[in-house]
């Protein structure tokens, strides 16, 4: 007790000059770490919109942070003016032709950029000029004319595309963005159909061989028949014939002639059914296989229609699937 | 009403006083002193073993939840957002109620009943540039000042207990900290802590100079002052946020 | 000369009138002695005159400026010649004895002849018999000393007006004498004075004049050189008029 009142000045000199110079030392690492001691170069670009910059986004450069958004603001014509600051080591990438992309993060909605230099040789830009970005025709341009070569960052690249459908599916609530989820409810209903009518369509068509099979037997008991009867009718030597028709002229003549030609179409449609009996059975498989794989991607698009958190989930209908598969193979 | 257009007299009257502090002298000086011996130094082992485990918690419930998204990285943001802009200045500032704002509010209420103020008065010392001037200082040094080794201890509380899951080194984990770290963060860090510790000296000192005459007062005093200052540093924090985070 | 120029000075608490009118000045060298019931007003008066509690009405004059309606600065200055003697001897308790009685001549001169004051403040506690007390704090000591120290306190500010509410309140009869001692000396160097009391010894001793209060109001106003001054002192011992020494 006498310890401390006697040294009161002393211990609160040191606990309070000490906070002073772990204040002083955080805001000197800050500076540090933010390259504020760092002599910077003012360059401006522009975007289409400011998703995923702020104040505090990074300019890398082949992985290297070689600057970092000063300010932007939306202009006149709805774009993103950037003012971007580049560090003094990195003052001479700064070449003409070169551009500037813009990818962010989806997950954390932070985004970085990236500073695609012009090709070797060119010159010095000056300070405060502008860089285009990837947003802008002008740097779509340079793409073009393979002035700069997008770096291949697979994964952002991806990122990029999921951010996209990401950000379309999270627009339903507007009438005009929620296409693409739409076009998988629309999807899933049309092969929900799809796939009922495939099945009357399979139904059909084991009724059809089963008929096409009896007409082809009783076409061919029929023709059998006929062709007798035209050989008999070839020699028509017989009494009533004789009778009836004498010259052979008025009647046998013209009958015979129908007969021949019936001959000639039952002959063809004879080998019509034949072969349609012969290939059914393939254009059966083909449309078992078309089947079983548009219910697979009608399985896929019900789990994405019926998502917990959009409607039900997965029904259980498959049994009757099953029932449906199984007898295909018995008829092969 | 009355007693709020009143604490704003008090409060005009112990800026004023504040300014002529210097003319002060040794006497109030060594009352400055012992207000940050006791509010500040005092505090600093309950301040620190708070910092310390709160830090640790941020990281140990951090890690459980983002190291399943593979967003580990996250864990910097969360530190310096929670720690450094809200915890460390409202931590603080409880520790500094809970131990000060009621002795202040105790002391000067007693102070009151034992007619010592009116002996104050008598020798012409103001009561607000003697007493209220120096505990207002003393305690807005106290609240800066144990903010920034709360910010301190907790930061390396986090460093430590990242250290349990996976040995990281030091100078990494410092200088990924401090590439989220701004100076609008440290700014208002540091500023929040002023704005707090200058209320709670406030509100503490004026409810117990309202004491009149009965030491039952005393500590109906010090609850009201207990109360309106928790509700001022709330208040306070949300406004602050308000006006430097969300504008 | 007027060292103190009370006028008209009303005291209210809420609508209750507690001093009524009160108006009377004070020579400089002069002492007045202040008697009157519990319900008198007479502590709450000297407070008002002391600066302490400003009055609802009315103004307190010293030297002719304001107690309360002045410059800091003048203010100060005011509080630096008045010296006020509180019944209970207060003290602050967060300090000790000695910074106690250093604190108000500290407080407005920082330049101060520490070795003279501090023989003059051994000399008053040896007078006082107050023992090794300096360095202890006003808790740990008895009612009595507080009190004594107040004097003491009172003593090395070399007012030109002291305040006294009660002296010889609480004390035994050898302090008593000690302090009527110092009081009458202190008196005697020119000082003036302004006591509440009710004890006729100290009236007799002290007082060169003697007000006597009634409900906030004075009631009577007697100079020492008045042919009837001990005849008029001789009914406060058989009136309402009872002083608590007297009492015990």
């Amino acid at each position: 007790m006498k310890f401390k009142f006697r040294h009161t000045d002393k211990i609160v000199g040191i606990f309070f000059f000490g906070a002073l110079i772990i204040l002083l030392g955080g805001i000197v690492l800050v500076a540090l770490s933010q390259k504020m001691l760092v002599k910077k170069y003012s360059f401006q670009t522009r975007f289409q919109d400011a998703g995923g910059i702020s104040q505090t986004t990074n300019l890398y450069f082949k992985g290297f942070e070689i600057g970092r958004i000063k300010k932007f603001r939306l202009n006149q014509d709805n774009l993103i003016d950037v003012e971007l600051v580049v560090y003094e080591d990195y003052r001479e990438k700064i070449i003409a032709q070169s551009a500037i992309n813009k990818s962010s993060n989806p997950i954390t909605g932070r985004g970085s950029l990236e500073f695609l230099q012009g090709p070797p040789g060119g010159e010095l830009l000056p300070e405060d000029s502008y860089i285009p970005s990837l947003d802008m025709p002008e740097g779509k341009q340079l793409l073009l004319e393979n002035k700069i070569v997008r770096s291949g960052d697979v994964i952002s690249s991806i990122l990029k595309n999921i951010d996209d459908i990401l950000s379309n599916l999270k627009k339903d609530n507007n009438p005009d963005q929620g296409a693409i989820f739409r076009i998988l409810f629309n999807l899933a209903n049309a092969t929900e159909t799809l796939n009922s009518d495939l099945l009357t369509l399979q139904d059909l068509m084991v009724n059809l061989d089963n008929r096409v099979e009896q007409t082809t037997v009783r076409l061919d008991d029929a023709l059998s028949e006929t062709t007798t009867l035209i050989r008999n009718y070839q020699d028509p030597a017989g009494l009533a014939v004789n009778l009836i028709d004498p010259g052979k002229t008025e009647l046998i003549q013209p009958l015979h002639n129908v007969l021949l030609k019936l001959d000639d179409n039952l002959a063809e449609l004879h080998g019509l059914l034949l072969f349609l009996n012969q290939e059914s059975p393939e254009i059966s498989g083909v449309l078992y296989e078309s089947r079983s794989s548009l219910q697979t991607v009608q399985k896929t698009l019900q789990g994405i229609n019926n998502h917990p958190l959009i409607r039900r989930g997965i029904s259980r209908d498959s049994r009757d699937i099953n029932r449906n598969i199984k007898i295909r193979p018995e008829d092969f | 009403m009355n007693g709020f257009l009143e604490f704003i007299h008090f409060t005009a009257e112990t800026w004023r006083r504040l300014l002529t502090y210097t003319r002060q002298r040794q006497a109030s000086f060594t009352v400055l002193l012992r207000q940050i011996m006791f509010t500040g130094y005092e505090a600093l082992g309950l301040i620190s073993f708070l910092a310390l485990t709160i830090g640790g918690l941020i990281i140990l419930q951090g890690n459980n939840i983002l190291g399943n998204f593979g967003q580990g990285d996250l864990i910097y943001v969360i530190l310096v957002t929670v720690v450094v802009r809200e915890l460390s200045s409202i931590l603080t500032a409880l520790i500094v109620i809970a131990r000060s704002g009621t002795a202040i509010s105790t002391e000067l209420g007693n102070m009151v009943v034992n007619q010592e103020i009116d002996l104050l008065l008598s020798f012409g010392i103001s009561p607000v540039s003697y007493l209220v001037v120096s505990r207002l200082v003393g305690v807005v040094v106290a609240t800066f000042t144990l903010t920034i080794y709360f910010n301190l201890v907790a930061l390396l509380g986090g460093w430590l207990f990242s250290s349990f899951f996976s040995p990281i080194n030091f100078n990494f984990f410092f200088s990924r900290l401090f590439a989220e770290l701004s100076f609008l963060d440290i700014l208002i860090s540091v500023f929040k802590s002023m704005v707090f510790g200058i209320g709670i000296a406030l509100i503490s000192c004026y409810q117990g100079l309202k004491v009149n005459i009965a030491s039952t007062e005393v500590p109906q005093r010090t609850i009201r002052a207990v109360v309106l200052s928790i509700v001022f540093v709330l208040f306070a924090d949300i406004l602050i946020t308000l006006m430097f985070y969300i504008s | 000369m007027n060292i103190l120029e009370v006028k008209n000075i009303n005291w209210y608490l809420e609508d209750e009138k507690i001093l009524d009118d009160i108006d009377f000045t004070l020579e400089e060298g002069q002492s007045i002695i202040i008697s009157g019931t519990y319900e008198s007003g007479k502590s709450l008066l000297l407070k008002v005159i002391g600066g302490i509690t400003p009055p609802s009405h009315g103004r307190v004059l010293f030297l002719g400026r304001d107690v309360y309606e002045s410059p800091d600065e003048t203010i100060d200055e005011i509080h630096q010649q008045i010296a006020f003697i509180f019944q209970e001897g207060a003290l602050l308790s967060n300090l000790n004895i000695r910074e106690n009685l250093l604190l108000p001549l500290k407080y407005h001169n920082p330049r101060l002849d520490l070795p003279g004051i501090t023989r003059e403040i051994e000399e008053f506690i040896s007078y006082f018999s107050l023992g090794h007390i300096l360095d202890k704090r006003p808790a740990a000591l008895p009612n009595v000393k507080k009190k004594l120290l107040s004097f003491v306190r009172a003593a090395i500010l070399h007012p030109r007006l002291m305040i006294v509410d009660e002296p010889l309140f609480n004390l035994d009869l050898d302090n008593q004498k000690l302090v009527l001692k110092l009081l009458r000396k202190i008196h005697k160097s020119g000082i003036s004075m302004l006591i509440v009391s009710n004890s006729r010894d100290l009236i007799k001793i002290l007082g060169d004049r003697w007000l006597v209060m009634d409900r906030g109001r004075i009631v009577q106003d007697v100079s020492s050189s008045d042919p009837d001054f001990d005849k008029k002192l001789n009914t406060i011992s058989l009136t309402d008029l009872v002083g608590v020494e007297d009492e015990i």
